[in-house]
């Protein structure tokens, strides 16, 4: 498990900004803009950022606002989605479908659709310390939950899908 | 305990969330119940299932702007005054340290307020030792400094936390001009850092000029044998703003770093970098 709060500078963090943005673009090189971009952001911000989070969480905050300006770039001109979407706004809380050049081993789409349709309040609790790879105290800093509360919810989202896939669960991995 | 609540601990354990006390607890337990066992074993499967997202990494290098969280004790803005208030004051002490040491060392003392080089070429000796000269004058006045910027606009500098300097100092010489070559509004920025320590500076700007908008530097410089690795992120204060950032390996040779596009020109960056040798001032 990679280091949480203990790690006080920027690049430090990259590597997990990366495979959030990752996760909400679905793209490789657009996630890595998109990091950039939130580098230079918590830059340009960084005389805000007084500790009253942790800079993990900072960081999260800037990365998933910056991946959101990137869909919506994206998508500018998309007549069947507007920026007032709540489709388009709860995205960074889903799992992109993503490229073909993406290597996702066993996260086939029907894993990464049954992830997305998880109950919302299990959802974030499962996608941040699944995919994104957040320790629970630091899911429960950006959920602003118990940390009892995200275990139980992690639970509960990895009970509902291992009854989904049932037996199956030895192919998604294979 | 209730069978949720079991199954919860096991999925905590699975995540690596336990300690080890109550880790030990649940895997006793475990070996002794075939039923658990399996669901360990479900929950492990399905774990295994995201470790391909949990262990992405990006392909390309991403300039980070390296710096400690401000809980580290940094206070950007306090040490920004009183690194103003000292280059005022610093600058009429120079005068006359200059003209004092101008009538013991010859000619060395008379550049007292530092000139960045030309940068069309190699940095010279002579060039090295002069800006070597100029920073530990610097610090004999003001005391060891984490870093230094200078243009024909002014001084930043910034008084070391401790008396004790993290690093070697590398000198890094920093050229914009501008890409059309018509010589308007070109700058040179001489700055001293300290060899791996992220380092924040506010370039000095001529506001009378106009046309180039105020500048946040941030550097990360680690020597590599005779080069230094910078890392480096420029981004303009501006109405539109504009950014530059990467990572090169930079030497006495300029080395190009990138284009700047600002509000109403393009402007070409390159820089020169060394380690700033303490005996060169001599």
């Amino acid at each position: 498990m990679v280091n949480d709060c203990s790690e006080t500078r920027i690049e430090d963090h990259l590597p997990r900004m990366y495979r959030v943005a990752l996760r909400i673009v679905g793209n490789p090189d657009e996630a890595e803009d998109v990091v950039q971009d939130a580098c230079v952001k918590s830059l340009r911000g960084w005389d805000g950022f007084h500790g009253q989070c942790a800079l993990i969480t900072w960081l999260h905050r800037i990365t998933v606002n910056c991946a959101r300006d990137h869909l919506r770039r994206r998508r500018r001109g998309d007549k069947e989605m507007t920026l007032d979407d709540p489709s388009t706004i709860a995205l960074d809380e889903c799992v992109a479908a993503p490229d073909s050049e993406l290597d996702t081993g066993a996260l086939c789409d029907r894993v990464r659709e049954m992830v997305n349709r998880l109950p919302d309040d299990c959802r974030a609790a499962f996608i941040m310390t699944q995919l994104d790879g957040y320790r629970y105290d630091v899911a429960a800093s950006l959920l602003k939950l118990p940390r009892g509360t995200v275990a139980s919810r992690v639970f509960r989202a990895k009970r509902l899908l291992l009854e989904q896939l049932g037996d199956q669960i030895d192919e998604v991995v294979q | 305990m209730s069978e949720s609540n079991e199954e919860n601990r096991l999925s905590s354990l699975v995540d690596g969330e336990l300690d080890s006390d109550r880790l030990n607890e649940t895997l006793l337990e475990v070996l002794d119940d075939a039923e658990r066992r399996e669901e360990l074993k479900r929950l492990l499967l399905l774990r295994k299932a995201f470790a391909p997202w949990r262990s992405a990494e990006p392909s390309r290098a991403i300039a980070a702007p390296a710096r400690r969280a401000a809980a580290s004790g940094e206070r950007h803005a306090a040490r920004h005054w009183v690194g103003m208030a000292a280059a005022a004051a610093l600058g009429g002490v120079l005068v006359l340290t200059g003209v004092w040491m101008g009538g013991r060392n010859g000619p060395v003392a008379h550049n007292s307020q530092l000139r960045a080089p030309d940068m069309s070429d190699t940095v010279l000796a002579d060039k090295q030792r002069e800006i070597a000269t100029v920073f530990a004058l610097h610090q004999a006045v003001a005391g060891p400094l984490d870093w230094y910027a200078d243009t024909e606009d002014g001084i930043r500098l910034s008084s070391a936390k401790s008396r004790v300097p993290m690093g070697r100092p590398v000198a890094v010489l920093l050229r914009l001009t501008s890409a059309t070559g018509n010589g308007r509004g070109n700058k040179d920025y001489m700055i001293v850092c300290r060899e791996k320590t992220p380092t924040t500076i506010e370039l000095p700007s001529d506001s009378s000029e106009g046309d180039m908008p105020p500048l946040k530097l941030t550097l990360w410089a680690t020597p590599n044998e005779e080069e230094i690795d910078v890392q480096y992120a420029l981004v303009t204060d501006d109405s539109l703003p504009a950014i530059l950032a990467g990572q090169r390996t930079v030497g006495l040779a300029t080395t190009p770093l990138g284009q700047l596009a600002l509000e109403r020109r393009l402007v070409d960056v390159t820089a020169n970098a060394w380690v700033l040798a303490e005996g060169d001032a001599k």
